[in-house]
């Protein structure tokens, strides 16, 4: 059994302009001690997708179908106290992008980690103080000893998100939630933080859900991905096996256009038109706007995640799974031509 | 001369504008940046620098004069039609760089040289005309409650655009059909130039004139019998002579200026790739893409030499990025801009710049042509910067945390190297192990403090190189596990003799001795000079700037020739 089992969720926001689809039969599982990462673009609907693992989707957003197994457990059935009680926190933990906004500026970081260690667990304040030592120390906070009674205005930008994942640690979680917590940093404050992530997986054994944008990230922290586009897993697999062998055309579309240090613009080939709204997706493969490789039937069914490839790990929501989807070379300034103008990008971030 | 280029097809590709301004490596730089300098006091408004001082006498306040140097000492040229990329962490002054260039904030020191003449003799509408700057948030720069066509027109009516240039003349080119038995003849006003492209320094018409209606049945006898093509944005008077056989067309400029920045507008965003029938809607409608697309249509409306652009993709899906990209390259061929890109994103910077400057706590440690610094780099900084980008591809080698700690304060920046405090490459004097080094420049920094721990000079040796080796030999300096590192034998009884120096009260000599043994990256500021010695050979100017000491053949670094 998987630690999480995530099966057609759907999440939608009820709003004046209409039903927004943010999270429409989203499917994933993780293991223990895997990390997962979910990977799209704004509007995906993978901050919508965590946020609803740990039931924190608030009105007009609501969970309108599907199911979330936690360790075998039915999550969509609790209660928010019941999910405060016994598993935010202590069995899930969330990391948010913004740590500042996470930290109480009122309290030392000391204080907030013993606080969180009190609560979840029957060790005693002194000894709270010192786990929230170690945790700091673990986390690469430099005189944890004396920082620790520092408040989170007095860290740097960095030492505030590595505070914030001591925090989320403070209570041995199975599963860390990390909600594109490297996206505000400096590339090279960001590399020391995705190199604590690899070493907490491996001292916590944690399980982890890293949602983000970039799918070099993913391949620093992750094992395993899922592509979501406009509010649908499209496909998934190991990591290298993605990159190296991506099946469905978005994936492909994803990792040619991706801007990065080793290669020049002739390389670059970006997906034309933007994401449509959520309120109204097309019918059918919702990729099917921007698709250079749809046919008559894209419009008409919707094409559930499909198995490839040798490995059985790797599935895909194409209709043409199957016949070596090609992309054609489209022509350069054809590319860069958008479509009509959209709504607002939704909810997601 | 304004003009603006009329096309039928539009779009980014149709037409094929080749200004005179693209580039050329021989070409005299469009902007020189020398010594520049941009420092802000670390507390405005004189009540909050008096600081509270016991030891300045009588009186125990002093005036905090220090100051944040964001932008300390820039040197660089830029060439028409190139387009320099500047990188760097947040805080390393990378955006008062732009903005001080700009004119947005007043230099502290330094010369800022455009189109061969300083800045300051430029009249300000002149430099406003010639210069735009492309923010990171369109959002917030883009007024929500106009339409865009009226924001893509701002800057054409700031600059009273299209204003006709007296010295470019006006022409007609006549084509006739089935008017053989007539002789026409067309003339236009001068102000032509404003709705044609002069070539040449003439601005021509092309008129098509025919009769109305079938030539063999009816006989051309006044001027409704005569029909005249004429491009967008022109009218004509017609006088037909039945019996001198001549038809005489006045052409004039018909479109207002309104009309002509309307027109202007339309194409703009044709040009960045969004459609004519957007020009009456508003921001919010469109996507953070679409309204980078609008900023950039804007700012090059006026048409003009320099585009500054701060950051103009960040905060756009990955896959938008790389159109507006693609967009930009587009537009710099097209209008031949000269492009200053500011971004945090190397990768970012390697698709568009033709070279490119690392910056560090407000100066440049490395300049160097895109590809060559991508390939290799010759600063520590900038090969830590870059070892530190995640790369999608897994088969490219992964990150690298090698830079320790934080970015220090740019109101007191480290001395000698700016970067030694975080140099993963410092270079330690002979005979030092690093930990050695670091309890020795402990004690030189609290001698530099004056404020030494311990009470006589057993103590205080004790307590800053207790744990040192002294012993080792200078090749044999290391770190081995729980011992506390390794100083040589001379730095030892020169610290003996600094600290006793100390404790008579003579902190000068203290700290001269020691600082007879100081890292070369704390006691010199390494200069941005030409670098790997063998690039010399390009034209003077695109060689390769690095300001660190290291020599580059220590770090095995080759170029290719
Ligand atoms: S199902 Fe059709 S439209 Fe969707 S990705 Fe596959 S080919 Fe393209
Ligand atoms: S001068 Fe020294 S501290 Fe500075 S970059 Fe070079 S090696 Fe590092």
């Amino acid at each position: 059994m998987s630690l999480l089992e995530v099966e057609d969720l759907q999440t939608y926001f009820f709003t004046s302009d209409g039903i927004v689809r943010a999270v429409d039969g989203v499917s994933f599982e993780v293991e223990t001690g895997e990390s997962l990462g979910l990977v799209g673009e704004s509007g995906a609907g993978k901050s919508v997708a965590v946020k609803s693992l740990m039931g924190l989707i608030r009105e007009p957003g609501r969970i309108v179908n599907g199911s979330i197994k936690y360790d075998g457990q039915e999550l969509t059935d609790l209660s928010e106290q019941e999910l405060r009680r016994d598993i935010r926190g202590n069995e899930i933990s969330i990391i948010f992008q913004d740590a500042m906004s996470a930290l109480n500026p009122v309290f030392t970081v000391g204080e907030q980690i013993e606080e969180v260690i009190v609560e979840n667990t029957d060790r005693s304040p002194t000894e709270a103080r010192e786990r929230a030592i170690e945790l700091l120390d673990d986390v690469g906070i430099p005189d944890p000893a004396q920082r620790i009674d520092e408040y989170p205005h007095q860290y740097s930008g960095g030492m505030q998100q590595r505070a914030m994942i001591a925090m989320a640690l403070a209570c041995d979680p199975r599963l860390i939630i990390a909600d594109e917590p490297t996206t505000a940093l400096d590339v090279t404050i960001q590399a020391g933080i995705l190199e604590l992530f690899d070493e907490i997986q491996e001292k916590y054994e944690t399980s982890m859900v890293y949602v983000t944008h970039d799918l070099g990230v993913v391949r620093e922290v992750c094992d395993r991905v899922a592509v979501m586009y406009l509010g649908r897993v499209v496909e998934s697999a190991p990591y290298e096996e993605l990159y190296r062998n991506p099946k469905h055309p978005y994936t492909q579309s994803l990792i040619n256009s991706v801007v990065t240090p080793d290669e020049t613009l002739d390389e670059l080939d970006p997906i034309g038109g933007t994401m449509p709204s959520a309120v109204s997706p097309p019918s059918g493969c919702r990729f099917r706007t921007r698709c250079s490789v749809e046919f008559g039937e894209c419009s008409q069914l919707t094409p559930p995640l499909y198995d490839v490839g040798d490995e059985e790990t790797h599935t895909t929501a194409c209709l043409r799974y199957d016949d070596g989807v090609e992309r054609e070379e489209p022509a350069l300034h054809e590319s860069t031509t958008s479509e009509p103008a959209v709504v607002e990008e939704q909810t997601d971030d | 001369m304004s003009t603006i280029d009329r096309t039928d097809d539009g779009g980014p590709s149709g037409t094929n504008r080749t200004d005179d301004r693209t580039g050329g490596s021989d070409r005299e730089p469009l902007l020189e940046v020398a010594g520049l300098q941009k420092h802000f006091p670390v507390n405005s408004g004189l009540l909050s620098s008096i600081r509270f001082d016991p030891e300045s006498g009588p009186f125990p306040f002093r005036y905090d004069q220090s100051s944040v140097k964001a932008v300390d000492g820039v040197d660089f040229e830029l060439r028409p039609g190139e387009t320099l990329g500047i990188v760097g962490e947040s805080g390393c002054g990378k955006s008062t760089l732009a903005r001080t260039i700009l004119g947005l904030e007043e230099p502290t020191a330094g010369d800022i040289t455009f189109d061969g003449r300083s800045t300051d003799e430029i009249p300000e509408g002149e430099f406003r005309k010639r210069t735009q700057m492309v923010f990171q948030d369109p959002q917030s720069s883009l007024n929500p409650r106009r339409k865009v066509g009226h924001i893509i027109e701002d800057p054409l009516e700031g600059t009273d655009w299209p204003r006709s240039d007296s010295s470019v003349g006006a022409d007609t080119e006549v084509r006739t059909e089935d008017l053989s038995e007539y002789a026409v003849n067309a003339t236009v006003d001068d102000n032509a130039d404003l709705v044609v492209d002069p070539v040449d320094g003439v601005a021509t018409v092309l008129l098509t004139v025919r009769p109305v209606g079938d030539p063999t049945e009816k006989r051309v006898e006044t001027a409704d019998d005569i029909a005249v093509d004429l491009p967008w944005g022109f009218d004509a008077t017609v006088t037909v002579d039945e019996t001198e056989r001549t038809i005489d067309i006045d052409v004039s400029v018909s479109a207002s200026k309104a009309d002509l920045r309307r027109e202007r507008a339309l194409e703009l965003l044709e040009q960045v790739g969004l459609k004519r029938e957007y020009y009456d809607r508003h921001p919010h409608e469109f996507s953070g893409g679409q309204r980078q697309r609008i900023n950039l249509a804007r700012a090059l409306s006026i048409n003009p030499d320099l585009v500054v652009a701060d950051e103009p993709v960040s905060g756009l899906d990955v896959s938008v990025q790389a159109q507006i990209l693609n967009l930009m390259d587009d537009l710099q061929e097209e209008y031949g801009l000269t492009y200053l890109l500011i971004s945090h994103d190397l990768s970012v910077v390697r698709y568009v710049a033709d070279r490119v400057a690392v910056m560090y706590l407000g100066e440049f440690v490395e300049m160097a042509p895109t590809e060559e610094l991508f390939t290799e780099q010759y600063h520590p900084y900038a090969r830590a910067l870059l070892s530190a980008v995640p790369n999608p591809d897994p088969d490219q080698p992964g990150i690298e945390s090698v830079i320790q700690g934080n970015v220090p304060s740019a109101s007191d920046p480290p001395r000698g190297c700016r970067f030694h405090t975080r140099c993963p490459s410092f270079i330690l004097p002979d005979g030092f192990s690093a930990a050695g080094y670091e309890a020795y420049d402990e004690l030189l920094g609290a001698v530099r403090e004056q404020e030494l721990e311990g009470s006589d000079l057993d103590a205080v040796v004790e307590t800053y190189l207790g744990d040192i080796d002294a012993s080792a030999s200078a090749d044999t300096a290391t770190d081995a596990a729980g011992d506390g590192g390794t100083i040589p034998p001379g730095a030892r009884s020169d610290a003996r003799q600094a600290v006793e120096r100390a404790l008579e009260g003579d902190w000068t000599a203290a700290r001269e001795r020691l600082e007879t043994h100081e890292s070369v990256c704390q006691s010199a500021t390494p200069a941005l000079d030409p670098a790997g010695g063998t690039t010399s050979d390009v034209v003077g100017k695109t060689e390769r700037l690095t300001a660190c000491h290291l020599e580059v053949t220590d770090e095995g670094g080759t170029r290719e020739p």
